[in-house]
Protein backbone atom coordinates (compact mmCIF):
# COMPACT_ATOMS: atom_id res chain seq x y z
CA UNK A 1 0.00 0.00 0.00
CA UNK A 2 2.77 2.44 1.12
CA UNK A 3 4.61 1.85 -2.29
CA UNK A 4 1.97 2.49 -4.10
CA UNK A 5 1.40 5.95 -2.21
CA UNK A 6 4.67 6.27 -3.11
CA UNK A 7 5.05 5.58 -6.51
CA UNK A 8 1.43 7.90 -6.82
CA UNK A 9 3.47 10.64 -5.36
CA UNK A 10 6.44 10.21 -7.35
CA UNK A 11 3.90 10.75 -10.80
CA UNK A 12 2.12 13.16 -8.99
CA UNK A 13 2.82 15.70 -11.97
CA UNK A 14 1.54 13.43 -14.17
CA UNK A 15 -1.88 13.00 -12.33
CA UNK A 16 -1.89 16.37 -12.28
CA UNK A 17 -1.52 17.28 -15.91
CA UNK A 18 -3.49 14.77 -17.05
CA UNK A 19 -6.53 15.70 -14.74
CA UNK A 20 -5.89 19.63 -15.22
CA UNK A 21 -6.09 18.75 -18.93
CA UNK A 22 -9.29 17.12 -18.87
CA UNK A 23 -10.95 19.31 -16.84
CA UNK A 24 -9.44 22.24 -19.40
CA UNK A 25 -11.25 19.90 -22.22
CA UNK A 26 -14.59 19.56 -20.27
CA UNK A 27 -14.45 23.83 -19.71
CA UNK A 28 -13.27 24.33 -23.71
CA UNK A 29 -16.15 22.14 -24.50
CA UNK A 30 -18.45 22.98 -22.03
CA UNK A 31 -18.47 27.05 -22.36
CA UNK A 32 -17.28 27.89 -25.84
CA UNK A 33 -20.40 27.63 -28.27
CA UNK A 34 -18.10 26.91 -31.31
CA UNK A 35 -16.20 24.41 -29.78
CA UNK A 36 -19.06 22.08 -28.07
CA UNK A 37 -20.95 22.56 -31.60
CA UNK A 38 -17.13 20.63 -33.26
CA UNK A 39 -17.11 18.49 -30.34
CA UNK A 40 -20.11 16.99 -30.51
CA UNK A 41 -21.24 16.97 -34.22
CA UNK A 42 -18.27 14.87 -34.84
CA UNK A 43 -18.63 12.51 -31.88
CA UNK A 44 -21.79 11.86 -32.75
CA UNK A 45 -20.45 10.95 -35.68
CA UNK A 46 -18.19 8.71 -34.56
CA UNK A 47 -20.62 6.78 -32.41
CA UNK A 48 -23.36 6.52 -34.58
CA UNK A 49 -20.74 4.88 -36.98
CA UNK A 50 -20.14 2.32 -34.23
CA UNK A 51 -23.87 1.70 -33.35
CA UNK A 52 -24.29 1.07 -36.86
CA UNK A 53 -21.50 -1.19 -37.17
CA UNK A 54 -22.56 -2.93 -34.25
CA UNK A 55 -26.33 -3.61 -34.82
CA UNK A 56 -25.17 -4.93 -38.47
CA UNK A 57 -23.07 -7.11 -36.67
CA UNK A 58 -26.01 -8.19 -34.49
CA UNK A 59 -29.25 -8.18 -36.42
CA UNK A 60 -28.83 -11.73 -38.00
CA UNK A 61 -29.27 -13.28 -34.29
CA UNK A 62 -32.33 -11.60 -33.38
CA UNK A 63 -34.01 -12.50 -36.90
CA UNK A 64 -35.81 -15.09 -36.21
CA UNK A 65 -37.54 -13.54 -33.09
CA UNK A 66 -37.84 -10.47 -35.57
CA UNK A 67 -39.81 -13.07 -38.11
CA UNK A 68 -42.13 -14.38 -35.43
CA UNK A 69 -42.74 -11.12 -33.62
CA UNK A 70 -43.63 -9.76 -37.54
CA UNK A 71 -46.07 -12.61 -38.37
CA UNK A 72 -47.66 -11.78 -34.89
CA UNK A 73 -48.15 -8.60 -36.06
CA UNK A 74 -49.63 -9.43 -39.09
CA UNK A 75 -51.94 -11.89 -37.54
CA UNK A 76 -53.07 -9.18 -35.10
CA UNK A 77 -53.54 -6.68 -38.25
CA UNK A 78 -55.36 -9.20 -40.24
CA UNK A 79 -58.20 -9.93 -37.34
CA UNK A 80 -58.91 -6.17 -36.89
CA UNK A 81 -59.86 -5.63 -40.89
CA UNK A 82 -63.05 -4.12 -41.11
CA UNK A 83 -63.87 -6.79 -43.73
CA UNK A 84 -64.06 -8.79 -40.79
CA UNK A 85 -66.97 -7.26 -38.76
CA UNK A 86 -70.31 -6.86 -39.78
CA UNK A 87 -72.25 -4.01 -38.37
CA UNK A 88 -74.74 -5.42 -35.49
CA UNK A 89 -76.19 -2.24 -34.48
CA UNK A 90 -79.78 -2.95 -34.03
CA UNK A 91 -80.87 0.58 -33.69
CA UNK A 92 -84.43 1.20 -34.41
CA UNK A 93 -86.02 4.76 -33.93
CA UNK A 94 -89.61 4.85 -32.10
CA UNK A 95 -91.64 6.64 -30.64
CA UNK A 96 -93.63 5.90 -27.91
CA UNK A 97 -96.75 8.99 -27.62
CA UNK A 98 -100.52 8.00 -26.06
CA UNK A 99 -102.00 10.78 -28.26
CA UNK A 100 -100.43 9.59 -31.66
CA UNK A 101 -99.58 6.09 -31.77
CA UNK A 102 -96.48 5.45 -34.20
CA UNK A 103 -97.11 4.03 -37.68
CA UNK A 104 -93.64 3.78 -39.28
CA UNK A 105 -90.50 3.02 -37.81
CA UNK A 106 -87.39 3.09 -39.93
CA UNK A 107 -83.94 0.44 -39.68
CA UNK A 108 -81.03 2.48 -41.11
CA UNK A 109 -79.04 0.29 -43.32
CA UNK A 110 -75.80 0.28 -45.49
CA UNK A 111 -75.64 -0.64 -48.91
CA UNK A 112 -73.86 -3.56 -50.19
CA UNK A 113 -74.00 -3.36 -53.17
CA UNK A 114 -75.82 -1.20 -55.66
CA UNK A 115 -76.41 -1.24 -59.55
CA UNK A 116 -77.67 1.99 -61.58
CA UNK A 117 -76.88 1.05 -64.97
CA UNK A 118 -79.04 -2.06 -66.41
CA UNK A 119 -82.72 -1.87 -66.77
CA UNK A 120 -83.57 -3.55 -63.82
CA UNK A 121 -81.53 -2.06 -61.31
CA UNK A 122 -81.68 -3.90 -57.43
CA UNK A 123 -79.40 -2.65 -54.55
CA UNK A 124 -78.41 -5.05 -51.32
CA UNK A 125 -78.52 -3.43 -47.71
CA UNK A 126 -77.09 -5.31 -45.11
CA UNK A 127 -80.87 -5.27 -43.25
CA UNK A 128 -82.50 -9.06 -43.39
CA UNK A 129 -85.53 -10.63 -41.62
CA UNK A 130 -83.19 -10.44 -38.63
CA UNK A 131 -83.96 -7.25 -37.75
CA UNK A 132 -87.36 -7.26 -38.96
CA UNK A 133 -87.43 -6.46 -42.73
CA UNK A 134 -89.97 -8.13 -45.02
CA UNK A 135 -90.70 -7.70 -48.59
CA UNK A 136 -92.79 -5.12 -50.03
CA UNK A 137 -91.27 -2.53 -47.44
CA UNK A 138 -89.96 0.87 -48.22
CA UNK A 139 -86.86 2.12 -48.64
CA UNK A 140 -85.42 5.84 -48.77
CA UNK A 141 -82.71 7.63 -48.08
CA UNK A 142 -81.96 11.43 -46.59
CA UNK A 143 -82.81 12.32 -50.27
CA UNK A 144 -86.04 10.57 -50.99
CA UNK A 145 -87.03 6.68 -52.68
CA UNK A 146 -84.97 4.45 -53.12
CA UNK A 147 -87.46 1.69 -53.90
CA UNK A 148 -89.07 -1.56 -51.98
CA UNK A 149 -87.86 -4.81 -50.87
CA UNK A 150 -88.43 -7.63 -52.74
CA UNK A 151 -85.97 -10.19 -51.84
CA UNK A 152 -85.05 -11.04 -48.14
CA UNK A 153 -82.27 -13.56 -46.19
CA UNK A 154 -81.39 -13.46 -42.65
CA UNK A 155 -79.20 -10.52 -42.66
CA UNK A 156 -79.67 -9.19 -45.77
CA UNK A 157 -82.04 -7.76 -48.19
CA UNK A 158 -82.81 -6.87 -51.88
CA UNK A 159 -83.85 -3.74 -52.91
CA UNK A 160 -85.77 -3.34 -56.10
CA UNK A 161 -84.94 0.42 -56.75
CA UNK A 162 -87.02 3.44 -58.18
CA UNK A 163 -85.20 2.78 -61.68
CA UNK A 164 -86.94 -0.18 -63.14
CA UNK A 165 -88.54 -0.44 -66.28
CA UNK A 166 -91.11 -3.35 -64.62
CA UNK A 167 -92.84 -1.06 -62.55
CA UNK A 168 -92.58 0.89 -59.40
CA UNK A 169 -95.40 0.71 -57.56
CA UNK A 170 -96.01 3.77 -55.31
CA UNK A 171 -98.94 6.69 -55.53
CA UNK A 172 -96.97 10.19 -56.14
CA UNK A 173 -98.69 13.21 -55.04
CA UNK A 174 -97.80 16.56 -56.36
CA UNK A 175 -97.21 18.50 -53.29
CA UNK A 176 -98.08 21.60 -54.65
CA UNK A 177 -101.31 20.38 -55.24
CA UNK A 178 -101.74 18.40 -52.15
CA UNK A 179 -103.42 15.94 -54.86
CA UNK A 180 -102.94 12.09 -55.54
CA UNK A 181 -101.94 12.06 -59.64
CA UNK A 182 -100.78 9.70 -62.19
CA UNK A 183 -98.00 6.97 -61.61
CA UNK A 184 -94.10 7.40 -61.74
CA UNK A 185 -92.24 5.15 -63.87
CA UNK A 186 -89.08 4.75 -65.24
CA UNK A 187 -87.84 5.06 -68.99
CA UNK A 188 -84.69 2.92 -68.46
CA UNK A 189 -82.51 5.65 -70.11
CA UNK A 190 -81.52 8.68 -67.69
CA UNK A 191 -80.96 7.15 -64.10
CA UNK A 192 -81.44 10.86 -63.52
CA UNK A 193 -84.80 11.57 -65.06
CA UNK A 194 -88.20 9.37 -63.86
CA UNK A 195 -91.59 10.27 -66.18
CA UNK A 196 -94.80 10.90 -64.66
CA UNK A 197 -97.61 9.24 -66.47
CA UNK A 198 -101.60 9.50 -66.40
CA UNK A 199 -101.83 12.59 -65.79
CA UNK A 200 -104.71 14.51 -67.00
CA UNK A 201 -104.30 17.14 -70.09
CA UNK A 202 -106.46 19.95 -67.92
CA UNK A 203 -104.45 19.62 -64.49
CA UNK A 204 -103.01 22.91 -63.53
CA UNK A 205 -99.41 21.00 -63.55
CA UNK A 206 -96.31 23.58 -63.60
CA UNK A 207 -92.90 22.66 -63.68
CA UNK A 208 -90.69 23.03 -60.56
CA UNK A 209 -93.61 21.36 -58.48
CA UNK A 210 -92.46 18.87 -56.59
CA UNK A 211 -93.69 15.07 -56.39
CA UNK A 212 -93.89 12.90 -53.22
CA UNK A 213 -95.34 9.51 -51.50
CA UNK A 214 -98.61 9.98 -51.07
CA UNK A 215 -100.54 8.90 -48.04
CA UNK A 216 -102.15 5.72 -49.73
CA UNK A 217 -99.01 4.18 -49.84
CA UNK A 218 -98.65 1.49 -47.97
CA UNK A 219 -94.81 1.45 -48.28
CA UNK A 220 -94.12 4.26 -47.56
CA UNK A 221 -94.65 7.35 -45.08
CA UNK A 222 -96.64 11.09 -46.77
CA UNK A 223 -94.08 13.22 -48.23
CA UNK A 224 -90.92 11.56 -49.13
CA UNK A 225 -89.70 13.39 -52.11
CA UNK A 226 -89.66 11.10 -55.45
CA UNK A 227 -88.47 13.88 -57.92
CA UNK A 228 -89.12 17.25 -59.46
CA UNK A 229 -91.27 18.21 -62.31
CA UNK A 230 -88.98 19.39 -64.87
CA UNK A 231 -90.36 19.52 -68.41
CA UNK A 232 -94.02 19.11 -69.21
CA UNK A 233 -94.95 18.09 -73.07
CA UNK A 234 -98.70 18.50 -74.49
CA UNK A 235 -99.55 16.34 -77.57
CA UNK A 236 -102.65 17.22 -79.28
CA UNK A 237 -104.01 13.46 -80.06
CA UNK A 238 -103.22 12.48 -76.18
CA UNK A 239 -105.14 12.89 -73.26
CA UNK A 240 -102.24 12.99 -70.98
CA UNK A 241 -99.76 14.95 -70.31
CA UNK A 242 -96.07 13.73 -70.88
CA UNK A 243 -94.24 14.84 -67.64
CA UNK A 244 -90.27 14.55 -66.81
CA UNK A 245 -89.26 14.11 -63.17
CA UNK A 246 -85.73 14.71 -61.85
CA UNK A 247 -85.03 12.23 -59.69
CA UNK A 248 -84.73 13.45 -55.84
CA UNK A 249 -81.99 10.86 -55.06
CA UNK A 250 -78.42 10.59 -57.09
CA UNK A 251 -78.03 7.18 -57.45
CA UNK A 252 -74.44 7.05 -57.55
CA UNK A 253 -74.01 8.56 -53.43
CA UNK A 254 -76.33 6.80 -51.83
CA UNK A 255 -74.59 5.23 -48.34
CA UNK A 256 -77.19 4.65 -45.75
CA UNK A 257 -80.93 3.76 -46.60
CA UNK A 258 -83.87 3.37 -44.21
CA UNK A 259 -86.15 0.52 -44.59
CA UNK A 260 -89.95 1.53 -43.41
CA UNK A 261 -91.42 -0.94 -41.28
CA UNK A 262 -95.49 -0.20 -41.32
CA UNK A 263 -96.58 -1.05 -38.28
CA UNK A 264 -99.97 -1.13 -39.69
CA UNK A 265 -99.79 -3.02 -42.79
CA UNK A 266 -100.87 -6.42 -41.32
CA UNK A 267 -103.72 -5.04 -40.11
CA UNK A 268 -104.90 -3.17 -43.57
CA UNK A 269 -104.18 -6.34 -45.05
CA UNK A 270 -106.51 -8.36 -43.22
CA UNK A 271 -109.21 -6.15 -44.04
CA UNK A 272 -108.51 -5.91 -47.51
CA UNK A 273 -108.55 -9.39 -47.73
CA UNK A 274 -111.91 -9.75 -46.05
CA UNK A 275 -113.30 -7.16 -48.43
CA UNK A 276 -112.17 -9.06 -51.15
CA UNK A 277 -113.41 -12.48 -49.52
CA UNK A 278 -116.98 -10.64 -49.31
CA UNK A 279 -117.29 -9.03 -52.78
CA UNK A 280 -115.81 -13.09 -54.08
CA UNK A 281 -118.55 -14.32 -52.05
CA UNK A 282 -121.42 -11.72 -53.45
CA UNK A 283 -120.15 -12.51 -57.01
CA UNK A 284 -120.98 -16.37 -55.97
CA UNK B 1 9.68 32.94 -0.41
CA UNK B 2 7.03 35.57 -0.51
CA UNK B 3 9.31 38.30 -2.25
CA UNK B 4 9.47 36.09 -5.47
CA UNK B 5 5.83 35.02 -5.13
CA UNK B 6 4.75 39.00 -5.07
CA UNK B 7 7.63 39.45 -7.73
CA UNK B 8 6.06 36.60 -9.73
CA UNK B 9 2.34 37.84 -9.37
CA UNK B 10 3.81 41.79 -10.38
CA UNK B 11 5.13 40.35 -13.54
CA UNK B 12 1.80 38.31 -14.28
CA UNK B 13 -0.15 41.52 -13.90
CA UNK B 14 2.29 43.16 -16.17
CA UNK B 15 1.45 41.11 -18.92
CA UNK B 16 -2.08 40.82 -18.51
CA UNK B 17 -2.19 44.40 -19.19
CA UNK B 18 0.28 44.48 -21.70
CA UNK B 19 -1.84 42.06 -23.50
CA UNK B 20 -5.22 43.79 -22.27
CA UNK B 21 -4.40 47.00 -23.29
CA UNK B 22 -1.49 47.06 -25.98
CA UNK B 23 -1.81 43.47 -27.66
CA UNK B 24 -5.66 43.23 -27.92
CA UNK B 25 -5.85 46.77 -29.14
CA UNK B 26 -2.96 46.77 -31.77
CA UNK B 27 -3.59 42.78 -32.93
CA UNK B 28 -6.17 40.79 -31.81
CA UNK B 29 -9.29 42.85 -31.41
CA UNK B 30 -8.29 44.89 -35.22
CA UNK B 31 -8.49 43.55 -38.90
CA UNK B 32 -4.93 41.45 -38.12
CA UNK B 33 -6.58 39.16 -36.00
CA UNK B 34 -6.26 37.18 -38.77
CA UNK B 35 -2.61 36.41 -39.10
CA UNK B 36 -1.37 38.17 -35.40
CA UNK B 37 -2.57 36.52 -32.41
CA UNK B 38 0.32 37.25 -30.11
CA UNK B 39 -0.21 35.60 -26.59
CA UNK B 40 2.30 37.03 -24.15
CA UNK B 41 1.39 34.71 -21.09
CA UNK B 42 3.98 32.13 -22.72
CA UNK B 43 6.63 34.77 -21.21
CA UNK B 44 5.02 34.09 -17.73
CA UNK B 45 5.19 30.03 -17.92
CA UNK B 46 8.72 30.15 -19.46
CA UNK B 47 10.46 32.95 -16.93
CA UNK B 48 9.12 30.59 -13.53
CA UNK B 49 11.54 29.60 -11.74
CA UNK B 50 13.21 26.60 -12.94
CA UNK B 51 13.57 25.37 -8.77
CA UNK B 52 10.10 24.57 -9.19
CA UNK B 53 8.62 20.85 -8.51
CA UNK B 54 7.28 19.52 -11.38
CA UNK B 55 3.78 19.43 -9.99
CA UNK B 56 4.13 23.09 -8.74
CA UNK B 57 5.06 24.06 -12.13
CA UNK B 58 1.93 22.32 -14.08
CA UNK B 59 -0.34 23.53 -11.36
CA UNK B 60 0.65 27.30 -11.54
CA UNK B 61 0.63 26.90 -15.31
CA UNK B 62 -2.37 25.84 -15.26
CA UNK B 63 -3.68 28.90 -12.45
CA UNK B 64 -2.02 31.43 -15.04
CA UNK B 65 -4.09 30.15 -17.77
CA UNK B 66 -7.25 29.79 -16.39
CA UNK B 67 -6.83 33.78 -14.80
CA UNK B 68 -5.94 34.60 -18.62
CA UNK B 69 -8.88 32.78 -19.65
CA UNK B 70 -11.37 34.77 -17.69
CA UNK B 71 -9.87 37.89 -18.65
CA UNK B 72 -10.16 37.24 -22.58
CA UNK B 73 -13.11 34.80 -22.57
CA UNK B 74 -11.96 31.75 -23.80
CA UNK B 75 -12.79 29.59 -21.27
CA UNK B 76 -10.40 26.34 -21.27
CA UNK B 77 -8.38 26.67 -24.02
CA UNK B 78 -5.20 29.12 -22.03
CA UNK B 79 -5.36 26.72 -19.53
CA UNK B 80 -4.88 24.02 -21.68
CA UNK B 81 -2.17 25.31 -23.70
CA UNK B 82 -0.77 26.53 -20.48
CA UNK B 83 -0.73 23.24 -18.64
CA UNK B 84 0.81 21.53 -21.72
CA UNK B 85 3.83 23.89 -21.39
CA UNK B 86 4.31 23.83 -17.60
CA UNK B 87 4.38 19.80 -18.07
CA UNK B 88 6.86 19.63 -20.78
CA UNK B 89 8.75 23.12 -19.80
CA UNK B 90 10.37 21.31 -16.57
CA UNK B 91 12.50 18.47 -19.20
CA UNK B 92 14.12 22.06 -20.45
CA UNK B 93 14.83 23.65 -17.54
CA UNK B 94 15.52 21.04 -15.00
CA UNK B 95 19.28 21.15 -15.46
CA UNK B 96 19.56 25.00 -15.03
CA UNK B 97 20.77 25.98 -11.71
CA UNK B 98 18.60 28.20 -9.81
CA UNK B 99 20.51 31.57 -9.19
CA UNK B 100 17.87 34.24 -7.98
CA UNK B 101 17.50 32.24 -4.63
CA UNK B 102 20.75 33.81 -3.69
CA UNK B 103 20.50 37.19 -4.84
CA UNK B 104 16.77 37.80 -5.33
CA UNK B 105 17.81 41.55 -4.86
CA UNK B 106 19.91 41.86 -7.98
CA UNK B 107 16.82 41.82 -9.80
CA UNK B 108 18.67 38.87 -11.59
CA UNK B 109 16.50 35.93 -13.77
CA UNK B 110 17.84 32.33 -14.52
CA UNK B 111 17.15 32.25 -18.19
CA UNK B 112 20.93 33.64 -18.82
CA UNK B 113 22.22 31.10 -17.26
CA UNK B 114 23.23 29.05 -20.09
CA UNK B 115 24.03 31.39 -22.01
CA UNK B 116 21.72 33.71 -25.22
CA UNK B 117 21.66 30.52 -27.75
CA UNK B 118 20.15 28.40 -25.25
CA UNK B 119 18.25 30.64 -23.95
CA UNK B 120 16.82 31.99 -27.67
CA UNK B 121 16.50 28.60 -28.36
CA UNK B 122 14.24 27.98 -25.38
CA UNK B 123 12.39 30.67 -25.95
CA UNK B 124 11.40 30.27 -29.53
CA UNK B 125 10.26 26.41 -29.14
CA UNK B 126 8.14 27.05 -26.46
CA UNK B 127 6.70 30.66 -27.69
CA UNK B 128 5.92 27.77 -31.26
CA UNK B 129 4.15 25.27 -29.35
CA UNK B 130 2.50 27.54 -27.50
CA UNK B 131 0.76 29.35 -30.72
CA UNK B 132 0.41 26.35 -32.38
CA UNK B 133 -1.20 24.85 -29.62
CA UNK B 134 -3.42 27.83 -28.90
CA UNK B 135 -4.26 28.54 -33.00
CA UNK B 136 -5.55 25.15 -33.47
CA UNK B 137 -7.64 24.67 -30.64
CA UNK B 138 -9.14 28.05 -31.00
CA UNK B 139 -9.66 27.69 -34.86
CA UNK B 140 -11.03 24.58 -34.37
CA UNK B 141 -13.01 23.20 -37.61
CA UNK B 142 -11.26 26.04 -40.16
CA UNK B 143 -9.01 25.06 -42.78
CA UNK B 144 -5.39 24.20 -41.07
CA UNK B 145 -3.23 25.21 -43.11
CA UNK B 146 -4.90 28.45 -44.72
CA UNK B 147 -6.04 30.05 -41.40
CA UNK B 148 -3.95 28.21 -38.64
CA UNK B 149 -0.17 27.56 -40.09
CA UNK B 150 0.70 31.65 -41.53
CA UNK B 151 -1.08 33.03 -38.18
CA UNK B 152 1.29 29.93 -35.98
CA UNK B 153 4.38 31.97 -37.51
CA UNK B 154 3.34 35.46 -37.70
CA UNK B 155 2.03 35.94 -34.01
CA UNK B 156 5.40 33.49 -32.55
CA UNK B 157 7.74 35.82 -34.13
CA UNK B 158 5.90 38.80 -32.30
CA UNK B 159 5.32 36.92 -29.02
CA UNK B 160 9.11 36.02 -29.36
CA UNK B 161 10.55 39.14 -30.27
CA UNK B 162 8.33 41.03 -27.17
CA UNK B 163 9.64 38.40 -24.90
CA UNK B 164 12.75 38.93 -25.37
CA UNK B 165 12.38 42.76 -24.80
CA UNK B 166 10.86 42.62 -21.80
CA UNK B 167 12.98 40.11 -20.61
CA UNK B 168 15.52 42.70 -21.27
CA UNK B 169 14.07 46.10 -20.18
CA UNK B 170 12.77 43.68 -16.45
CA UNK B 171 15.52 41.67 -15.48
CA UNK B 172 19.70 42.44 -15.25
CA UNK B 173 21.36 39.74 -17.13
CA UNK B 174 23.22 36.88 -14.70
CA UNK B 175 26.62 37.85 -14.42
CA UNK B 176 28.72 34.54 -14.78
Amino acid sequence: MNSIFKYLRSKLHVLLFILLEIFCIIMIVRFNVRHSSFFFSHTRELTSKLHEINSSAFDYFALYAKNEALTNENLELRRALKSNFVIESKKVFEVNDTIFKQRYKYLPASLITKFTNGQNNYITINRGSASGVEKNMGVFSSQGVIGTVVEVSDNYAIVQSILNTTGFKVAPKIEELNDEKGTVVWDGRDPNYLSLENVNKYEPIKTGYHVVTSSSSKAFPENIPVGTIEKIEKKPAEDFYKIQVRSAVNFGQIKTVFVVVNLFSDEIETLEAKVKESESQQVK
Amino acid sequence: MIVTILKYLGLYMLIVFIQLFILSNLFINSSLSFLFQPQLIVMFLLLLPSSMSHAWLVFVSFLAGLVFDIFFIQYGIHAAVSTVIGFSRYYATREVENVISAREEDNQIWTSKKGNAWKWTYFLTFTGIYHFLFLSIESLGSNFFIRVIPSVISSTIIAFVLVLILENLIYKPVRN
